[in-house]
């Protein structure tokens, strides 16, 4: 019975989170030119499913269960200043924002006709629309 | 009522699962004598870790003649550390959240279990299990410990050890010892404050926990002198643990600082960071310690367990190091005897800037999870390593739970201008005695050596080799279907047979290419 409180009070906030915070916006080509971008420098570490496998998982239950409510921001941060980690900071600016977008749409996350773009990022929060 | 019925059931069964267990080895007696014994019983099959092997039918006269005998796949990619472990015929082998039961003379696999974790994945790396009377108790990617039976495959128990949603996960090879067994935190790299604990062996029950980050009252709390700083101060337990069961004492080599590369951010010496930390196995209360670095800003941890053994009676530790250097301490006057390089060590000592400082070796090379051999009857160490460049910059200090926290970044030179080395040195002395090279690829496995004077590894092309202790001359060599050597070489002994075991098909961070090789156990022999 107490558990039950706990989890009612925890399901109210979220969705009071998840209202205040504004949705990803990334387009469907963001995301298919992220998609080259993440075989060729990602795959190897974290899967051709992104899986996860030397490296975390970046899609299904694992990954949103790390993300879920945190900043769009972070996660273009996390690959933005570590990836790949042999290499990070190599690529372009353009090549992780559309990195990310493809990771945002293999966990659900539907494109729309607002791309991504370093300000949008630093409002959005991961959350499914 | 229904699900106490259900609790009550499955406490009947685990009783039962346990009781089945009960009568197995390895014993503690046998496991006392694991250094010496003819099984393989831990990650570096003994307490002292010297992973020395007093078998010699495969020798220097017939090494070449050696050949593949049979090869269990586990057919998926993925990290693979472990080294397999062998008692009475039967390899155990630890993969991800997998655990399999392995006939160790023709591969045929005698169980399999897939445990299904109940927190995020942090790092599916598990690099061995203790081997306990009757139980195989392993780490996971999701930060618990669990026993298995080990004729069975069926949990005896499982317990969370700490919280993976934080970063916290458990790679190390636990040990077991009089009824205890030892399992630290790993995650330094997340920005985890890392513990060493004992647990129940028949039970899973916490017994004590050690704070490799010290505050308050703690020794060593005032060399963290920004205070704020251990809440993510680091402090991991990666590898393994050595111990000696004469006395109780459990040596740990806690690995880096976090942030990973702004030191300012932690000022002071950050105890107990990469160091060799001794505690009363016991009660979990600090012996002594020696720290390899103070302060470190570009994650060259002390990472790999320290190895145990007597120079003309007086004991010593050896520890090696990710810097590249291999410190020897006497533990009878608790000083250094000395340190010496395994490889080019270059601008160790210039902090980490933001316009990058390049450094040599970089944190994906020195000596890694594997740590040094040591060879009795030649008083000799026997030390995997790479020597391979980089260059560290500092970066923005941005805490995201769960997340890498770097402080900055690393950026590897190119994978083929890495050279993998097994160096040799004079235990008494420090003196380098050889030094085999392979050039163009890095050497993170295992290595093992045996009264036959030999010493095996591979490298992470997948080539097997094994060299002529004596000079590091190159007996034999073969390719594992190119996968990644990234487990230990076992030997062990069936039926007056000497065999060899290598795992291989380690899918490792930041230098697989885009298709790697799935894991494997060949397992080697005469013919």
């Amino acid at each position: 019975m107490p558990m039950r409180r706990v989890f009612t009070a925890g399901v109210a906030l979220t969705l009071s989170s998840s209202a205040l915070a504004a949705p990803p916006t990334f387009t469907a080509a963001q995301s298919k030119a992220g998609q080259v971008v993440y075989v060729t420098n990602c795959q190897g570490c974290h899967g051709n499913k992104l899986q996860g496998s030397a490296g975390s998982p970046l899609a299904g239950t694992q990954f949103l269960k790390k993300w879920s409510g945190k900043k769009v921001d972070d996660l273009y941060y996390i690959t933005h200043t570590l990836m790949p980690l042999n290499k990070p900071n190599s690529l372009t600016d353009k090549q992780y924002l559309n990195v990310v977008a493809y990771i945002l749409q293999a966990n659900g996350i539907k494109p729309g006709t607002k791309p991504m773009t370093a300000v949008t990022l630093k409002t959005a929060t991961i959350t499914k629309k | 009522m229904q699900h106490r019925t259900r609790s009550f059931a499955l406490g009947l069964s685990l009783l039962a699962s346990f009781a089945t267990a009960q009568g197995l080895g390895p014993t503690q007696a046998e496991l006392n004598a694991a250094d010496t014994s003819t099984n393989w019983l831990m990650m570096n099959k003994g307490y002292s870790g010297q992973r020395y092997s007093p078998l010699s039918q495969i020798n220097t006269s017939n090494a070449g003649r050696v050949q593949r005998l049979c090869t269990f796949n586990t057919k998926d990619p993925g990290s693979f550390q472990a080294t397999p472990q062998v008692y009475q015929g039967v390899m155990y082998v630890t993969k991800g959240y997998r655990t399999y039961a392995v006939n160790a003379v023709n591969c045929n696999v005698i169980w399999q279990h897939e445990y299904k974790p109940k927190g995020p994945t942090v790092l599916e790396t598990v690099r061995g299990a203790a081997l306990y009377n009757g139980m195989l108790i392993r780490g996971s990617g999701d930060a618990r410990l669990f026993a298995l039976n080990m004729r069975t495959g069926k949990v005896m128990w499982d317990t969370q050890v700490a919280d993976s949603s934080r970063g916290y996960f458990t790679s190390s090879a636990p040990i077991a010892w009089n009824g205890l067994v030892f399992m630290g935190e790993a995650g330094a790299d997340w920005g985890t404050k890392g513990r060493m604990h004992a647990f129940n062996a028949q039970t899973g029950k916490l017994v004590w926990s050690f704070d490799l980050i010290p505050t308050g009252n703690q020794l060593g709390a005032n060399t963290w002198e920004r205070a704020e700083s251990t809440t993510t101060g680091g402090g991991s337990l990666w590898t393994s643990y050595s111990l000696n069961p004469n006395n109780g004492r459990l040596y740990l080599s806690v690995g880096n600082p976090a942030p990973d590369f702004a030191a300012q951010y932690r000022p002071g010496a950050n105890l107990f960071t990469n160091s060799v930390v001794v505690l009363d196995a016991r009660t979990g209360k600090l012996d002594h310690y020696y720290q390899q670095i103070a302060n470190d800003d570009k994650d060259l941890d002390t990472s790999a367990a320290p190895v145990l053994y007597r120079i003309n009676g007086v004991p010593h530790v050896t520890v090696a190091t990710k810097a590249g250097s291999m410190f020897t301490y006497n533990e009878a006057t608790l000083k250094q005897t000395y340190v010496v390089p395994t490889l080019r060590q270059v601008n160790l000592d210039k902090p980490a800037t933001r316009e990058g400082t390049r450094i040599c070796p970089n944190y994906s090379a020195g000596s890694q999870w594997h740590g040094p051999a040591y060879n009795p009857n030649m008083a000799a160490l026997f030390v995997p390593s790479t020597d391979w460049c980089g260059t560290v910059k500092l970066g923005e200090v941005r805490y995201v739970q769960g997340q890498l926290f770097f402080g900055g970044s690393l950026s590897l030179d190119p994978d083929n201008t890495a050279i993998g080395q097994v160096v040799a040195f004079n235990a008494t002395t420090g003196r380098r005695m050889w030094n085999y090279q392979v050039p163009g690829t890095r050497i993170v496995a295992g290595v093992t050596t045996t009264a036959g004077n030999l010493v095996m590894s591979g490298d992470l092309k997948g080539r097997f080799f094994i060299l002529d202790a004596r000079n590091g001359r190159q007996l034999w060599r073969y390719n594992i279907d190119n996968a990644p050597i990234g487990g230990g070489v076992a030997t062990y002994d069936v039926g007056g047979r000497q065999y060899l075991a290598v795992a291989a098909g380690n899918t490792s961070r930041a230098t697989t290419g885009p298709k790697p090789v799935p894991g494997r156990i060949v397992v080697f022999g005469l013919r």
